[in-house]
């Protein structure tokens, strides 16, 4: 458990060629697909060729590719993730504005996944082929299974038309909380702004229950089969030699080695749920940064794309150091 | 002295898909209060299931079918779990073969250890409880209980040999070498004092040296202790060093018993003989080791009479269709063989030790 701060260090520098990389693939793809962003701004017709010629040298379309590229990165470190084409914005600002949001419903999803999947998957592994494991088992499939659009339908259908949960948006109308961390949830708190807590509540549900879905099932059945290999162990039997109770022993001796690998596919399915996001972001109209992205790519807003999925991939590569640092923490046998 | 475990007719079965698998088919022991006796058999011959089922914790689908095992005076069958695991840890304690995967490898020594002496002693038992009064007095308590379980930890890791206790304390399972490791088993099953130990072929998995070591510590233990020990080998060497009396296990069944001597210098039944002759020896022409020809039986399948019959060199027509009931042969002494006094006759006239002896057809 012992964390060596080099080595730590080592990790950390290790991730810099991860975003350069990503930096350059993200440039050179939205550069290469078809389509002129500025004609898309101007919309067909009433431009002439050269109000066009003089936006594209205003931002600085008209250099040469690597040239660009260079702006690109060189405008991340000064903090510019460049201009939005579209909203005529920082692209910066416009996701900083939205993240609040997707994360939000990023952490609600992965608490109720969590609040699921561990107490199912541990009753399924320690009473293995009872009813509650079985239930499990065909749940999981099913929730791997599901689409996440087309589970939010459902959700939309059987719930939302008229009855308990809002079809879309973060909050009702004219309720949002007094603006702390951006997180409606935690800004109610904070403001004991119940009537809004109850309202975010309200609408978060539908979209982190979908969104969280197939993690659901992926931690359950991760949960339940490394609970499966460790109870077999013989450090459970002479556990259960020492006199302790069963549920000591799942829950002390058991539970802290079959999280080890749990807590690994967790966290690194918490960049799945980023990815997940846009889906279910569109489907439920939820103000965040999946629906802004899916909307920048057919607006054709490149500054926009590059800096969300800039965006996007620091935030693997933190969940992925997450899980790293996670694992050494828990096993310890292992350094980073 | 008194009698401190006495098995009757105990029978565990498993109940797998394939049918019904017989791992413990009615065995007796007894084992007096300071004694140290020795199991002896093959891979699945139920040795360990016969461990196991003492501390009752059969594996699933196993089940206990039959049988009584009185423990100073209580029938464990009959115990309720929660009744059961107040005997586990502090009365009886149990160590297991491979001490690699025996301590649980993502808590610290030290934890493994203070655990089972929190668990078992009472209150009052660690520490006198504190003048302190209302709140604080819990934390206070907690922390006593705390600090005198991590002294007694200290103390039984000193007890085994373990060096510098207190450093090695805060250590991993993995920073331990085999042989420390098995200490500090041995060392939690001590923790509690209990009047029975049962170590489950605990020199197996260790290299010669340390195996010489351990069984000392384990002679040790059986004097200074008075603790008695149920000891599970099929190391004859491991069981004559330790043992005073041995019981041979075949096929979920019991053999033969008698003091480690008698079974070691003049075996009765065929099975202890072959494994007595399968024991390589200094000075001996032969270099190549005599094994028991054949395998183990299917315990799911069984012959009808001697389970040993389809392996054994003296095998008569009466062997295959009738089962040898358990003779008394002499003081402490039983048998499950029709023709052991025609073999203890033919010993006599050979005037030959264990493992001299030739097999018909050998």
């Amino acid at each position: 458990m012992t964390i060596n701060l080099t080595q730590f260090i080592n990790r950390l520098l290790q991730t810099i060629p991860v975003v350069i990389g990503v930096t350059l693939i993200v440039f050179s793809l939205m550069h290469l697909t078809p389509g002129d962003p500025v004609e898309i701004m101007m919309g067909q017709g009433s431009v002439t060729e050269g109000e066009i010629q003089r936006i594209r040298e205003e931002l600085g379309l008209h250099l040469p590719l690597p040239i660009q590229y260079f702006r690109f990165v060189t405008g991340i470190f000064k903090g510019d993730l460049g201009y939005s084409i579209y909203y005529r914005q920082p692209a910066g600002e416009v996701i900083f504005a939205r993240l609040p949001a997707t994360f939000e419903l990023m952490v609600v999803a992965m608490i109720i996944s969590l609040a699921i999947a561990l107490p199912l998957g541990l009753i399924s592994a320690v009473r293995q082929y009872s009813l509650v494991d079985k239930i499990g088992t065909i749940g999981a499939l099913l929730g791997v299974s599901m689409p996440g659009f087309w589970l939010g339908l459902l959700l939309i259908m059987a719930f939302s038309v008229n009855w308990i949960f809002p079809v879309a948006g973060r909050i009702d109308f004219g309720m949002a909380p007094q603006r702390i961390t951006g997180l409606y949830l935690l800004d109610s708190i904070l403001t004991f702004n119940w009537p809004s807590f109850w309202s975010a509540l309200r609408h978060i549900l539908l979209p982190a229950i979908t969104l969280g879905m197939s993690m659901t099932a992926l931690t359950m059945k991760t949960i339940r089969s490394s609970m499966l290999e460790v109870i077999r162990e013989d450090y459970i039997t002479f556990a259960r030699a020492k006199g302790l109770s069963r549920s000591q022993v799942v829950l002390k001796h058991a539970l802290k080695n079959a999280l080890i690998p749990t807590v690994t596919v967790i966290t690194l399915n918490m960049g799945v749920l980023l990815g997940g996001n846009m889906i279910v972001e569109t489907v439920f109209g939820w103000p965040g940064l999946g629906s802004l992205v899916v909307n920048a790519i057919f607006n054709r807003d490149y500054p926009l794309v590059q800096a969300s999925v800039l965006i996007y991939a620091i935030t693997f590569i933190i969940c992925n150091l997450l899980a790293d640092f996670l694992y050494t923490v828990l096993n310890p046998r292992v350094k980073f | 002295m008194a009698e401190l475990l006495k098995i009757k007719d105990l029978q565990v079965h498993f109940f797998t898909d394939y049918g019904v698998v017989k791992a413990v088919d009615g065995i007796d022991l007894t084992l007096q209060e300071g004694e140290a006796l020795g199991i002896l058999g093959e891979s699945g011959c139920g040795k360990s299931m016969t461990a196991l089922a003492v501390m009752g914790l059969v594996p699933f689908p196993g089940r206990i079918t039959g049988g009584e095992i009185i423990f100073a005076g209580r029938d464990l069958c009959r115990l309720t779990e929660k009744e059961m695991r107040r005997i586990r840890g502090k009365e009886i304690a149990m160590i297991f073969q491979d001490p690699l995967t025996t301590l649980n490898p993502v808590l610290k020594v030290g934890e493994q250890i203070t655990e089972a002496i929190r668990l078992h002693h009472e209150e009052g038992d660690l520490s006198p409880a504190s003048g302190r009064r209302g709140f604080f007095r819990f934390w206070e308590d907690r922390r006593r209980r705390e600090m005198a379980a991590w002294k007694k930890a200290v103390e039984m890791m000193e007890k085994v040999g373990i060096p510098s206790p207190e450093l090695r304390m805060e250590e991993y399972p993995h920073q331990f070498s085999g042989g420390m490791r098995q200490r500090a088993m041995i060392a939690i099953a001590l923790s509690c004092n209990p009047r029975l130990l049962i170590a489950d072929e605990l020199t197996t998995a260790l290299d010669v040296t340390i195996q010489a070591q351990i069984l000392d510590l384990m002679r040790r233990i059986k004097e200074d202790f008075r603790t008695s020990i149920l000891f599970i080998s099929h190391d004859l060497g491991a069981i004559s060093e330790l043992c005073d009396r041995a019981a041979v296990m075949y096929a979920g069944k019991i053999v033969e018993t008698g003091s480690v001597q008698e079974i070691t210098g003049a075996p009765f039944h065929p099975y202890t003989q072959g494994i007595l002759a399968s024991i390589p020896r200094l000075g001996e022409k032969e270099y190549r080791i005599k094994p028991i020809p054949g395998n183990v039986p299917d315990l799911g399948d069984l012959p009808a009479g001697c389970s040993f019959f389809p392996r054994c060199p003296y095998g008569q027509a009466k062997c295959k269709t009738e089962l040898p009931p358990l003779e008394e042969a002499g003081e402490g002494r039983q048998v499950r063989c029709f023709y052991w006094r025609q073999i203890r006759a033919q010993r006599e006239e050979e005037g030959g030790i264990g493992g001299e002896l030739s097999f018909a057809g050998d």
